[in-house]
């Protein structure tokens, strides 16, 4: 197994050399990676080549003042480690996909849509998957909810 | 020339191989799958957003409605998110009693899943001994807490009651008598011939292809992929119990193989129970935590083994009583995504078959 140090080493620098912020979470075994949207896929391709290989969800959750778009991502071989990769939306902004990366991906980045409303590349807009008619739209969003 | 069959969940629902209302839409060619498309979506419950209404304390409860053939494993991957936020370390006791009540919701679950597949080869006898077999553990969950399906079972900060030797002694039972069951099943299906062939080669679920759509359990540890959080040394829950390291097996990536993984996973819950009740520890079962309980804000990401695999619980706490995110990622959901891919060139008559080999649960996938 490679050390996890060194990999979180060199995922570090990448962040810093990309103008990413890289922070650790409680005992340090969970990074929080957090990009512009532009460099959304390029950051979860980073991690994956840092060893968070395994896509465990792509979601999104309400901030204050817009959403935030999350994957998070995990390492095969020491189960206790993470990184997130998340990235501050305001709505009009459109991420490009990780179905490529992780096929389950896609269907993660249409429930985002369908819940959230977080566009991303190759989401169906006119076929939803997981909600029905007559069902809200966007029905996580803090102003549907209020 | 091909045809497109689709299946309603309404018909789709009255199936116990199928497990759940979803959408199936076939394109078959000369009685093979060409193509498939999976529509779920039918029993979208809103359970994420309602947990984000709901105390704390009450949330452990309804988290397990996320899939009713694993109840604790959801209400435990809740637990666990919140008390590692708040930082409550749960007594060994508590540990212990849920480590039994996720073993014997394995083995009850993995009894539905052999109930599903007798019935979809149309052996209606192995699949009542299945559901039989099954009733003794609904029985156990029970007695121990009075309800059958969705315990409310596990509590922030332990269990709602210790194992009493009363109860030990009726999960001992239980597990004597599935041990006989399963003899009783190795003459019923194991060594049938027509029961093999109609499993073996059917749907094959490749290690690659399962690490890229992200599914994980017994479907792919059939496979030859070890994966399985309870044997990781120190981790979670398992982490008390010094278990031996998983022995690396492969019993074949069709739906043959998963059906001999969860026969032996069976036997392997049998023997995690049976070394928890003999190393059970003394002591207290619950931490009291307040009605009005409000964590720090933060968040934390919690895994567990549940029957059909990994079950995430992402948990976003701002400081009051109530989450401000719970999202669950469920095994069935990657499973479910990978079906069309699996499905492609299976006959039309193994359709049912094939799905029932990979043991999905639709609650879980449309939560």
């Amino acid at each position: 197994m490679e050390n996890k140090q060194e990999l979180k080493a060199a995922l570090k620098q990448k962040a810093g050399a990309e103008g990413w912020k890289f922070s650790e979470q409680g005992d340090g075994r969970r990074v929080l990676l957090t990009v512009p949207h532009e460099s959304w896929r390029s950051a979860a391709e980073a991690a994956s080549a840092a060893g968070f290989d395994r896509l465990l969800f792509v979601s999104a959750r309400n901030l204050q003042d817009g959403i935030e778009a999350v994957a998070e991502l995990a390492c095969a071989s020491a189960p206790g480690e993470g990184v997130s990769v998340r990235t501050r939306l305001d709505g009009s902004e459109r991420l490009e996909s990780l179905g490529d990366l992780w096929a389950q991906a896609d269907w993660f980045e249409q429930e985002m849509y369908e819940l959230f409303g977080v566009d991303v590349e190759g989401v169906s807009r006119e076929e939803p998957v997981f909600l029905r008619e007559g069902m809200p739209p966007r029905p996580l969003r803090r102003e549907i909810r209020a | 020339m091909t045809t497109q069959l689709t299946f309603n969940p309404a018909q789709l629902a009255g199936r116990l191989s199928a497990n759940g209302p979803y959408g199936l839409s076939v394109q078959e060619d000369g009685g093979v799958i060409a193509r498939t498309r999976v529509n779920p979506g039918y029993i979208h419950r809103g359970i994420e957003r309602r947990l984000e209404d709901l105390p704390y304390a009450h949330g452990v409860a309804f988290a397990e409605r996320v899939d009713y053939l694993a109840a604790p494993a959801c209400a435990v991957a809740f637990a666990a998110a919140v008390e590692k936020l708040a930082g409550i370390e749960v007594p060994p006791a508590a540990r212990a009693v849920r480590v039994l009540l996720l073993e014997l919701t394995r083995i009850s679950s993995h009894l539905y899943f052999l109930s599903q597949l007798s019935s979809s080869v149309g052996h209606v006898m192995a699949q009542q001994f299945c559901l039989r077999t099954r009733e003794r553990f609904c029985d156990l969950f029970e007695l121990y807490c009075g309800s059958r399906l969705a315990f409310g079972a596990v509590r922030l900060g332990g269990v709602v009651e210790p194992a009493t030797e009363g109860l030990l002694y009726r999960v001992e039972k239980a597990l004597d008598d599935t041990r006989d069951f399963l003899a009783e099943l190795d003459t019923l299906l194991t060594e049938n011939p027509l029961f093999q062939q109609r499993l073996r080669g059917l749907a094959p679920l490749r290690v690659h292809a399962g690490h890229s759509y992200g599914v994980t359990g017994p479907n792919l540890r059939a496979a030859g992929a070890w994966e399985d959080l309870r044997f990781v040394p120190g981790y979670g829950l398992y982490g008390d119990l010094n278990m031996e390291p998983q022995p690396r097996l492969s019993f074949g990536d069709d739906a043959w193989g998963r059906y001999m993984l969860r026969v032996f996973e069976i036997e392997q819950s049998i023997g995690i129970i049976s070394a928890v009740i003999r190393q059970l520890p003394d002591g207290n079962h619950l931490i009291p935590v307040a009605a009005e309980f409000a964590p720090a804000a933060g968040e934390a990401v919690e895994r567990i083994e549940g029957p059909r695999g990994e079950i995430v619980c992402w948990l976003v706490a701002a400081g009051k009583n109530t989450p401000d995110r719970v999202k669950f990622a469920t095994p069935s959901f990657c499973s479910l995504r990978m079906a069309p891919q699996m499905l492609h060139a299976v006959q039309m008559e193994d359709l049912f078959l094939a799905m029932a080999s990979l043991d999905i649960s639709i609650s879980e996938v449309d939560r």
